[in-house]
C-alpha cells in the first residue's frame, strides 16, 4: 500500500513532491500501520479517504501552480498592465534628458500596496486568491477587456 | 491612475479555515511533525476532524508561504524528523482569530439571552 501511495504522490507537482514527499509517505505509513491493527475495514476506509484527500489536494496544487506560472509569464504583465508611472517620461522633458532607465522598473513586490488598495489590474491580480486569479485569467482569455 | 473608492482592509482579515485554525492551535503548544499534528488535531476536535495527509500538507505549504509557521529538523527524537513551529506572525494571526471568535461568541450569547428574556 505504501508503494501505491508513493506512486500516487506523482500526481503532485515535482517541487511539492521534493519538499513534502518523504514526510507524506512516512505519515501515511505510520497511520496505515495503526489502522491495520484495528482491522481490514478500518484500513480500507482510511485508504479511500486518503485517496480522495490526495487527489483533491493535488488538483489544488496544480491550479495554484498553473495560475502562478501564467501570471508570471511576461506576456501577461505587458499586455494587461496599466502604464508604469515610474517609466513614463514627464511632459515637457526631452527623451535624451529623461533619466528614467530600465533599471528603475518596479518589480512585482513593489506593486503590492500594504493597505491592499488596488489601483490597476496588475495589482488586483497580485492580491487575488488562487481561485480568483484563475477566474481573472479565464475572463482575460475570453473577454479581453484589459488589453491595450 | 484609476482611483478606487475602497476602504483599506487589514491584511488577512478573512476568517481562518478550520484545518488552518486547528493546525495553528496545535502548534501553539509545541512544535510538531506531520503525524503528531494529525493525532493532536483529532484529539483537539474530539475525533470530529481527521485531516488526510494531502489536506494537512497542502495547508502546511500555504502556512509556510505566509511565514506563519517554519520548518526545522527536530534532533531530539530517535529519528531526525522535520517538524513545524509557529512564528511570531502565526501566533499573532491565531490571537486575532481567537479575538474575533470571542467577540462573535459574546454577541451570540447576548442575543440568545435577550430572546429568552
Amino acid at each position: 500500500m505504501a508503494r501505491v501511495y508513493k506512486q500516487l504522490l506523482k500526481l503532485y507537482p515535482a517541487e511539492y513532491r521534493a519538499l513534502f514527499g518523504e514526510e507524506m509517505s512516512a505519515c501515511f505509513e505510520t497511520t496505515a500501520q495503526e489502522c491495520r491493527e484495528r482491522g481490514v475495514f478500518a484500513l480500507l476506509c482510511y485508504a479511500v479517504l486518503e485517496l480522495i484527500g490526495l487527489v483533491r489536494a493535488a488538483c489544488g496544487e496544480w491550479i495554484a501552480r498553473l495560475s502562478y506560472a501564467i501570471y508570471h509569464s511576461k506576456s501577461y504583465i505587458t499586455d494587461r498592465c496599466l502604464p508604469d508611472n515610474g517609466l513614463m517620461r514627464p511632459a515637457g522633458v526631452a527623451r535624451s534628458t529623461c533619466s528614467v532607465t530600465k533599471t528603475q522598473r518596479t518589480t512585482t513586490n513593489d506593486l503590492i500596496d500594504p493597505d491592499e488598495m488596488c489601483v490597476n489590474a496588475h495589482q488586483r491580480f497580485v492580491l487575488a486568491s488562487s481561485p480568483r486569479r484563475l477566474l481573472i485569467l479565464t475572463c482575460a482569455t475570453f473577454l479581453p477587456m484589459h488589453r491595450r | 491612475v484609476r482611483h478606487v473608492a475602497k476602504q483599506p482592509k487589514p491584511p488577512n482579515a478573512k476568517p481562518l479555515t478550520e484545518p488552518v485554525l486547528l493546525i495553528l492551535t496545535s502548534l501553539a503548544e509545541c512544535p510538531r511533525h506531520g503525524y503528531a499534528l494529525i493525532k493532536d488535531i483529532e484529539s483537539l476536535s474530539d475525533g470530529r476532524v481527521r485531516l488526510s495527509t494531502g489536506t494537512l500538507f497542502g495547508a502546511l505549504r500555504r502556512l509556510l508561504e505566509l511565514s506563519w509557521i517554519e520548518r526545522f529538523v527536530q534532533e531530539d527524537t530517535s529519528r531526525d524528523k522535520i517538524a513545524y513551529r509557529l512564528t511570531s506572525s502565526g501566533r499573532r494571526q491565531l490571537e486575532m482569530e481567537l479575538n474575533r471568535m470571542k467577540h462573535l461568541t459574546r454577541a451570540a450569547t447576548a442575543r440568545l439571552r435577550r430572546s429568552e428574556a
